[in-house]
C-alpha cells in the first residue's frame, strides 16, 4: 500500500504555515494530560510528548517548539523535536508574549489553571480548528506505533478466547489481558469488555461473573507510544445460538461495504452510509440510528481524533495518512448488541485494514474453539 | 505521588457494601448536609473525572470510567448521579455506586436543571468546581440558573478526618504496594518493562484495583511512567508505586536495591521516629540534610491537608524524605502516617 513519507517535522512546518498565513506569531498548546482515547493532546501531537500532569508548549511561526512542564515532567521532554523547555513551579507562570497568540487545547484545561493562565495573559483566541485541520495524518513513526498496537490487539484477542470462561469474573478477565498487552509493548490500553446473554451496549468490565451462553463483548485498544488503535469483537462463551451464527456475519457484511467506501477523497459520512445502508436493507433500519447507533467507527486521541466520529454528517474528506476505526457494532433485536469492528489506515490510492484477521464470531469458554 | 492517567480503569470497580457500606455514606452526607445547612444551601453539585474523582467518589462511591459524572446532592431527599457514556452503558455504571437515581447525560445543562426542577428548585453550591473544563462549568452554572458557591474548601475539611473503614482501606492499599515494590525489585535487573508488570501483577493479586508504577532508568534518575525506553536496569534505583484499592490509594516512594546504603537507613529510621509525633519536625541536624514534606492521601493520591498544611487528628498523611544533595538526584523515601490524637500511627512504608 502506498503513502508518501511523512514526519513530525512536516507536521510542525504545516501547522506554521497555517499560523504565517492568517498572522498569529505563536501559539500556546495545552495539555490536561487526561490522555483518552477519544480527546485532542496537541502537546503530544506537536512533541510526541506525554506528561503526567497538566502540560504547556509554545510553537512559534518559525516552527521552534518550547515546552513548559512541571518539575515531574521538565526533564523528560523529547530533546530532538523541542527546542527548549523550561521547568517551572506552576505552569501560570509561563513567559509568554500574548500578542498575535493564539491557543490550542485550552477549553480541554481545568478552570483553575485556565483562569489563571487567562488572567494573566489574556483571552487567546482559538486555533484548534486550522491547527488539526492541517495536521489530520499520522506520520510515518505513528502509523508504525499503530501497526504494532494493532497487532498486540490481535494478540491480545487470542489470550482473551484461552482465559475467559465461566465463573471467571470480567474485570479479572480484563485486567489479565492489559498485563499481557503491556508486556507484548502498550503502554495503556483503553479496554473495554463486558458480558451477559443479551446486551445493549458495550460496556467497562465489571465484577460480573462470565456465564456459559454469554456474549462477550470487547473493544480492545492498546496505546502503543501515544498511539491509540482497536479492534472489536464478539465472543460467545460456550457453542453461540443458531441466531447469533446467522446474524453475526450480517455486521461483517456491513463493515466491509463500510471499509470499501474508504478512500481518499471519499467522506467519513460515505463510509457510515454504506453501513447503514447496508444493513437497513437487511432489515434493520430503524435500529441504525439514536438511540441504538451514534457512529460507527472513530478516530484515535492521543494527538489528532481526526478524521473524527464516522457519522452520516461527518463531511470530513479522507486523507492517505488519516487512521480511524469502523465498527458497526449493532444492536440487532434478536441478539442484543454485537460487536465487529477494523482499524483501517487510508493509503494514497483507497485504505489498508490492520488487522490481519478481519473479525468473525468467537467462541471461549466450554467449546473452546473458534468457528 | 503523581502518576500518569490511564485511559479506563478495569480493576473490580463495583460498589461493595460490605466492605463500604451504605451507613459509611450516609455519614458523609449528613455531616456534608450540615455545612450546606451553615452555607445556607439546598443542593450540592459535586464534580468528577477519570483524571480527579476523589471528592465524587467520597459521596457516591463512584468512579467515573468515561467521562465526567456529577453527583447532586439535596438537603433532603435522595442523591442523584449524572454520568457520562450512552445510555445502554447504564447498567455497568450502576454497578459503581449505592445511588441508584442516575442519569446518563445528554445535555449538561439540561440535565442538572430538571433535576432541579424536579426537586423544587434550589440554591446550590459547586464542589471541585476548579478541576472541571470550563464548558462543563458554564453548563452546571445554566442547569443551576445562578451563582454557584464554592464549596471545595469546607468539604475538603469535612473529608480530612478518615473513618477506621478509611484507614483500613488505605492499610490494604499499602500491602498492594509491598507487594508490587516486591515484585519490582525481584525483577528490575530483567529490565525496566518486565519488571513494571510484574509489579502491576503482584498489586493485582494482592487485592488492587489499579496501580501505577514509576521507575527511573538510572541512579538518581525522576521516576517516569512505563515507555519504550528499556534498558536492564543496574544497582540502585528510585520508584514510585501507588495502588488502590476500593477507591483508597496507599503510596511508596523508595530507590530498590540500597538497603544497606546510609541514607536509606537513616530515612527509614527518621521516617519510624515520626510516626510518633503529630507535628512531623525534623532535628537541625536532620534538616541540614533531608527535605521533609506531607500531604494527604486518601481517594485522591494528593488531597487535604495540602502539603505541609498543619496536621490534625484524623488526618491521613504520605509523609515524604528527600535528600538536600543536589548531585545525588532524585532520592526519596516515604511513608504513610495515620494522625492520631496523641501522635501518628505507621500505616505503611516502603
Amino acid at each position: 500500500m502506498s503513502l508518501k513519507p511523512h514526519s513530525l517535522e512536516d507536521r510542525k512546518s504545516a501547522i506554521a504555515a497555517a499560523m504565517r498565513a492568517v498572522g498569529v506569531q505563536r501559539l500556546l498548546l495545552a495539555s490536561n494530560g487526561h490522555h483518552q482515547i477519544d480527546r485532542f493532546n496537541p502537546v503530544q501531537h506537536l512533541t510526541g510528548f506525554r506528561a503526567i500532569g497538566p502540560a504547556l508548549a509554545v510553537l512559534n511561526s518559525e516552527g521552534r517548539i518550547y515546552g513548559f512542564g512541571l518539575e515531574h515532567d521538565a526533564g523528560h521532554y523529547p530533546r530532538s523535536n523541542i527546542d527548549g523547555v523550561t521547568c517551572l513551579d506552576d505552569l501560570q507562570d509561563i513567559d509568554f508574549d500574548p500578542r498575535n497568540a493564539g491557543s490550542v487545547g485550552f477549553a480541554t484545561l481545568p478552570r483553575r489553571l485556565a483562569g489563571a493562565l487567562r488572567q494573566r495573559l489574556g483571552e487567546l483566541p482559538a486555533f484548534d480548528q486550522a491547527f488539526y485541520a492541517v495536521s489530520a495524518r499520522k506520520t510515518d513513526a505513528e502509523i508504525d506505533h499503530v501497526r504494532r498496537g494493532t497487532r498486540i490487539a490481535e494478540l491480545g484477542m487470542d489470550r482473551l478466547l484461552e482465559i475467559a470462561r465461566p465463573g471467571r469474573r470480567e474485570c479479572d478477565v480484563a485486567i489479565e489481558v492489559n498485563l499481557y498487552m503491556k508486556e507484548l509493548g502498550a503502554n495503556d490500553s483503553f479496554l473495554m469488555l463486558n458480558s451477559g446473554p443479551r446486551a445493549d451496549a458495550v460496556m467497562p468490565s465489571s465484577e460480573r461473573p462470565i456465564e456459559t451462553g454469554d456474549l462477550l463483548l470487547c473493544e480492545l485498544s492498546p496505546c502503543v507510544e501515544g498511539q491509540f488503535t482497536q479492534i472489536c469483537r464478539t465472543v460467545s462463551i460456550g457453542a453461540p445460538s443458531q441466531c447469533v451464527v446467522e446474524k453475526y456475519p450480517l455486521l461483517v457484511k456491513a463493515m466491509l461495504a463500510g471499509i470499501a467506501a474508504a478512500k481518499p477523497g471519499a467522506t467519513v459520512g460515505d463510509v457510515c452510509a454504506r453501513i447503514d445502508d447496508d444493513l437497513s436493507n437487511e432489515g434493520y433500519a430503524q435500529y441504525s440510528r439514536p438511540p441504538f447507533i451514534r457512529r460507527r467507527g472513530h478516530g484515535f486521541g492521543g494527538g489528532s481524533m481526526a478524521p473524527g466520529d464516522v457519522a452520516v454528517d461527518n463531511r470530513t474528506v479522507l486523507e492517505p495518512g488519516m487512521v480511524f476505526i469502523v465498527h458497526p457494532n449493532q444492536f440487532l433485536p434478536e441478539t442484543g448488541y454485537m460487536m465487529c469492528g477494523e482499524t483501517i489506515l487510508i493509503t494514497d490510492n483507497g485504505h489498508e485494514i490492520l488487522p490481519q484477521n478481519t473479525s468473525r464470531l468467537l467462541v471461549a469458554g466450554a467449546a473452546g474453539a473458534r468457528l | 505521588m503523581k502518576a500518569m492517567n490511564i485511559s479506563l480503569p478495569t480493576g473490580p470497580f463495583d460498589w461493595a457494601p460490605e466492605i463500604l457500606p451504605r451507613a459509611e455514606f450516609e455519614r458523609r452526607l449528613e455531616i456534608t448536609r450540615a455545612a450546606m445547612r451553615i452555607a445556607g444551601l439546598g443542593l450540592l453539585i459535586v464534580h468528577g473525572d477519570g483524571f480527579d474523582h476523589g471528592a465524587l467518589s467520597w459521596v457516591s462511591g463512584f468512579t467515573p470510567k468515561l467521562g465526567a459524572a456529577y453527583a447532586l446532592i439535596p438537603l433532603e431527599g435522595e442523591p442523584g448521579l449524572i454520568v457520562s457514556g450512552s445510555p445502554g452503558m447504564k447498567p455497568s455504571a450502576l454497578r459503581l455506586s449505592w445511588i441508584a437515581d442516575m442519569t446518563v447525560q445528554r445535555d449538561l445543562a439540561d440535565d442538572i436543571r430538571k433535576w432541579i426542577e424536579g426537586h423544587g428548585g434550589l440554591k446550590t453550591g459547586l464542589y471541585e468546581g476548579q478541576a472541571m473544563a470550563q464548558a462543563a462549568y458554564v453548563a452546571v452554572l445554566r442547569g443551576a440558573g445562578e451563582t454557584l458557591s464554592d464549596m471545595t474548601s469546607v468539604v475538603d475539611d469535612l473529608r480530612r478526618r478518615k473513618s477506621a473503614c478509611e484507614i483500613a482501606l488505605i492499610v490494604q492499599a499499602g500491602r498492594s504496594v509491598e507487594a508490587a515494590l516486591a515484585a519490582l525489585e525481584q525483577s528490575l535487573p530483567r529490565g525496566r518493562r518486565h519488571a513494571i508488570i510484574a509489579a502491576e501483577r503482584a498489586a493485582y493479586a494482592a487485592g488492587a484495583q489499579d496501580v501505577r508504577v514509576l521507575t527511573a532508568d538510572r541512579a538518581g534518575g525522576a521516576p517516569r511512567p512505563l515507555d519504550d525506553f528499556d534498558p536492564v536496569i543496574m544497582g540502585s534505583v528510585p520508584v514510585a508505586v501507588a495502588a488502590r484499592v476500593r477507591g483508597y490509594w496507599a503510596s511508596a516512594e523508595t530507590v530498590l536495591g540500597d538497603d544497606k546504603t546510609i541514607p536509606a537507613r537513616e530515612a527509614k529510621a527518621i521516617l519510624h521516629a515520626l510516626a510518633t509525633t503529630i507535628d512531623l519536625s525534623l532535628t537541625a541536624e536532620q534538616s541540614a540534610r533531608w527535605s521533609l514534606s506531607w500531604q494527604g492521601i486518601g481517594l485522591s493520591l494528593e488531597e487535604a491537608p495540602q502539603r505541609n498544611a498543619p496536621l490534625r487528628a484524623g488526618d491521613v498523611v504520605c509523609a515524604r524524605l528527600s535528600l538536600k544533595s543536589g548531585s545525588s538526584g532524585h532520592i526519596a523515601w516515604t511513608a504513610i502516617l495515620a494522625i492520631d490524637p496523641k501522635g501518628a500511627r505507621l500505616l505503611q512504608t516502603a
